[in-house]
């Protein structure tokens, strides 16, 4: 019975063990989302603000004469901010560290702006200022600036005090500014990217599907002469990387009038050898029995193409189909070259969001709302279809 | 869910095998006449420039052989004239769509598309979502007025979803353009070799020539293909060649390619050592030309281009953090994964969700966090500090408040860490299918054998997954070497684009689109993309040794 309870023992530490490292994993995963997701809700005000929070706030308000003011609370009392005044930071000239506060308009240069007193402190001549000090009027020498904020108590309006309007706590609620969404679709014309980016990705999935098809089956089933080393060459193709045809490809659009079109990011992407492979190893694996029997019954390769390997296949081409809609949807240095510079109307999401973050710096919960609108769609679709997903990278690693 | 069906028809065959037959020299010759004048204009014309004059003189060149081939075979009798036909009248016949519907602007097109296409999503997601209920209950026989149901309302959806998006006066535009002369010419060419096409490759035309099973199959197998084929020589093999040529030219974009051999590689390879001497300036050591580059004590490296050789040096530098950071940690997550606990497939989707965000999105996401005042990096890293300044007996540490975006010496560490984070859930999922591949019952053996967990780990799992951690390492290291995105993102203000600040992270392909697309050397920037080419290819390859013979030793 020992035995038993000491490895049951072990297991649960194990467990433990096990899901606190993958918590710590997924906490630096998911914090950099919940930052993204609460800061598009955020005000811009609210997202300036150190130390930083997650949650969305905005400062609460009262309404003083017809206006809404926003609530501070300076040493447990709410107060409005009635205006800022200009502090000087004062000393007298034997004793430096005895600092003064005062309002610089209630301070007056010792004998006139003309021909200040001055004194001569480390070798440098200080004008001398009149500063009230409880009652007395003391000579002293400025030291330096500051700003203060004088804020009236919200039930007692001539109850005044001052305190620095930088450190003062304000008086926060929790709200969400859904209208982040709404103007950043608006300044930077998201929804015609979206628009753009859904029709680019739905075309370039079903041409990849179907050249895949097409080319999938000759390879898998049809013998040719030349046929596997034309394969060959299509699997070294997958090694090459995409930068050494930008430009050249760059060129065939010029050649083309497709240079700031969709055409330009759909057109050229119908044909992809990596979509072929997938497909070929997956008609490869179909027993040839199911085939004959329908060769026999007079069926033309068109027909069994569509009406046997393709209903069985319904895995890869959706594996395939993730892979492509990813491909298609996060795409980045093509649609930057080829239609960053032209019309909007004609921008991707990417590249929308490219730009947003290039001029709406002084609005970061702007842009973090439209990460929000761009990564919305593949991570639902992600959730969806998380198998394929998955079964796309597995299969990937397997070749 | 329903089989696709597909709608048959059949064309009239005309005329009897023989005399088809002899209708088709008949249109060899002219075909070759056509095809023989298109050459000749292509190669003269001046109005036709760069790839499209290349596209249109292999065309034509391609057409006039397979037509003098077609023709010689066709006069003997045998059965090549009769494939080397079918060839030509299928790119013909395709030649004339692909045209017609270019000068019908039917392509560009789309950009129209894009303005009415949001209208149709609506009645897409119907169409999408009663073709799902279409499925329910099939395999059972249920609900079968339901399906049925659901079949009317998803073709209804997705006619309201074509009128919706503008598909009647779209196709009026279309049938108004085609009604003029060029485009009825490019019509009447489609349709008449469409139907050659078709009508040759029937059955009675190759019982009558006494083809071979065998050159059937090859047609069915070319037809088959070629869709896949010629987009490939389009968009891939033709701008693969044609960088090739460029790459040996001095080309801007206004004028015409000029052959300069290999000088533009000789210009980014070109290196100088010299020893600097007492009381003299690196550049005076080196060579006419170069501008130091490196210096290791009073040894100098001169670069005839010392931008691409930073920007290389950038590279190695980022790919000897990036790759072991978004991999190791990948393959110890993975061992975590590789477990039958409870919840493990919701701890996988959330490591897998970087990697399908995009990279634009996952730059500007680190850029909200790498901000240097009210960033959560540095708000961290100070409540970190501050918490062990707290504790006794440890040395006080200073606040670093680091500058992750604007100081040299940091930002391109700030890409490691946003590259990183974004591909070990990736890679974690990809080491997962291989650990999930490792036989058992070795590791029950060697259990048995008493080795505790890192032997095992050490001496059958990493053996085991060879094959995958070669194909994590050479993916991860191929998007590496070709970092550009993030760059972008990060950076959107420096000159370069993306170079940083000082080109801290000045990389080769930001570079090439320097090069490439703000100084339109586009030689130049073809050459720089052929040694980063050789670069990936080389570390592909020396990865590719390692695993071999790590495997054989």
């Amino acid at each position: 019975m020992a035995v038993v309870t000491g490895s049951k023992r072990r297991k649960l530490v194990e467990r433990i063990g096990l899901y606190t490292a993958l918590s710590t994993f997924g906490i630096i995963m998911v914090f950099p989302f919940a930052v993204v997701a609460f800061g598009s809700l955020k005000e811009a005000s609210d997202i300036f603000r150190f130390p930083p929070r997650l949650l969305p706030y905005s400062q609460e308000t009262v309404e003083v004469d017809g206006e809404q003011e926003p609530v501070f609370l300076i040493e447990g009392e709410e107060r409005v901010l009635l205006e800022t005044v200009a502090i000087g930071v004062f000393a007298p000239p034997d004793d430096l560290d005895a600092r003064v506060n005062a309002q610089v308009d209630e301070v007056e240069r010792r004998g006139g702006f003309m021909d200040t007193e001055t004194v001569v402190i480390d070798g440098e001549e200080e004008p001398l200022f009149d500063v009230p000090v409880d009652g007395d009027v003391v000579g002293m020498v400025q030291l330096g600036t500051t700003t203060e904020g004088r804020f009236a108590s919200v039930e007692d309006p001539g109850d005044v005090v001052g305190a620095n309007v930088r450190t003062a706590q304000q008086v926060d609620t929790l709200s969400a500014q859904t209208s982040n969404f709404r103007q950043v679709v608006e300044l930077q014309n998201l929804d015609r990217s979206l628009t753009n980016t859904v029709l680019v990705t739905l075309l370039v999935v079903g041409g990849t599907v179907l050249s895949s098809i097409l080319g999938g089956y000759a390879f898998a089933r049809i013998e040719f002469p030349g046929r596997d080393a034309m394969f060959l060459v299509y699997i070294g193709s997958i090694m090459v990387p995409f930068v050494i045809l930008i430009i050249p490809l760059y060129q065939l659009m010029v050649a083309l009038g497709w240079v700031n079109s969709l055409a330009a990011l759909v057109f050229p992407f119908f044909f992809n050898a990596y979509g072929t492979f997938l497909i070929r190893q997956f008609f490869v694996s179909i027993p040839k029995d199911l085939e004959e029997a329908a060769v026999i019954d007079g069926a033309s390769r068109w027909t069994t193409l569509w009406r046997i390997f393709v209903p069985l296949s319904m895995p890869a081409i959706a594996t395939l189909s993730t892979f492509m809609f990813l491909y298609a949807w996060n795409s980045f240095i093509w649609p930057f070259i080829v239609i960053s510079a032209g019309n909007a109307d004609n921008h991707v999401l990417t590249v929308s969001l490219q730009q947003l973050g290039g001029r709406a710096s002084d609005t970061p919960n702007l842009i973090l709302a439209g990460v929000v609108i761009a990564i919305a769609v593949p991570v639902t679709v992600f959730v969806l279809a998380q198998r394929y997903f998955v079964e796309n990278v597995a299969t990937s690693g397997i070749k | 869910m329903t089989a696709i069906s597909l709608p048959s028809f059949r064309l009239p065959r005309l005329l009897e095998a023989s005399k088809w037959l002899t209708v088709v020299l008949a249109w060899r010759v002219l075909h070759l006449l056509a095809s023989g004048t298109a050459l000749w204009f292509a190669t003269t014309s001046a109005t036709l420039e760069g790839p499209a004059s290349i596209a249109a003189n292999a065309a034509a060149l391609t057409l006039v052989a397979l037509d003098l081939g077609a023709i010689v075979g066709l006069a003997r009798g045998r059965p090549v004239g009769r494939s080397l036909s079918l060839a030509a009248d299928y790119l013909t016949f395709l030649g004339a769509v692909l045209l017609l519907l270019h000068v019908n602007r039917i392509f560009v097109g789309l950009d129209a598309l894009g303005e009415t296409f949001g209208r149709g999503i609506p009645f897409g997601i119907v169409a999408i979502a009663a073709w799902v209920v279409t499925g329910w209950g099939e395999q059972n026989n249920k609900l079968v007025t339901t399906r049925k149901y659901a079949r009317y309302v998803a073709y209804a959806a997705i006619a309201a979803m074509l009128v919706a998006v503008g598909i009647l006066p779209g196709v009026a535009t279309f049938v108004a353009r085609t009604l003029q002369p060029l485009q009825l010419g490019f019509l009447t060419i489609a349709l008449a070799s469409g139907y050659l096409a078709w009508r040759t490759f029937q059955t009675d035309v190759a019982l009558e020539m006494d083809v071979k099973n065998r050159t059937t199959r090859t047609l069915d197998g070319l037809l088959f293909v070629s869709p896949n084929a010629l987009g490939f020589v389009a968009f891939f093999a033709g701008p693969l060649l044609f960088s090739l040529f460029v790459s040996l030219t001095e080309w801007d974009a206004f004028g015409e390619p000029v052959f300069v051999g290999l000088a533009n590689y000789a210009q980014i390879l070109g290196l100088n050592v010299a020893v600097v001497g007492a009381g003299e300036s690196a550049s005076a050591a080196l060579a006419a030309g170069y501008q130091p580059w490196f210096s290791l004590g009073n040894v100098v490296i001169g670069a005839r281009d010392p931008l691409f050789w930073q920007s290389i040096r950038n590279i190695v530098f980022f790919t000897a953090f990036a790759l072991p950071l978004s991999t190791i940690p990948a393959l110890f997550l993975a061992t975590l994964l590789n477990s039958k606990a409870p919840f493990i497939k919701v701890f996988r989707a959330i490591y897998f969700i970087p990697s399908i965000a995009g990279v634009v999105a996952v730059a500007l996401i680190w850029r909200q966090l790498f901000d240097s005042t009210i960033g959560w990096l540095n708000y961290i890293i100070s409540a970190v500090i501050a918490f062990l300044n707290r504790l006794p007996l440890l040395p006080q540490f200073a606040d670093p408040r680091l500058q992750w975006l604007s100081d040299a010496d940091i930002a391109l560490f700030s890409l490691v860490i946003v590259f990183s984070w974004m591909f070990i859930g990736y890679n974690a999922v990809l080491f997962l299918a291989g650990l999930q591949g490792v036989d058992n019952t070795l590791h029950e053996a060697a259990m048995l054998d008493g080795a505790n967990r890192w032997q095992r780990f050490r001496n059958i799992t990493l053996p085991a997954l060879r094959p995958t951690t070669f194909f994590v390492v050479a993916s991860t290291g191929i998007l590496t070497l070709q970092l550009f995105g993030e760059n972008v993102v990060l950076f959107p203000t420096t000159t370069p684009i993306g170079g940083g600040p000082q080109n801290s992270t000045l990389t080769p392909v930001v570079y090439l689109y320097e090069q490439g697309f703000r100084r339109f050397s586009f030689g130049y920037a073809s050459a720089v993309a052929w040694v980063l080419f050789v670069l990936i290819f080389a570390f592909t390859l020396v990865q590719f040794r390692r695993q071999r013979a790590e495997a054989e030793g």
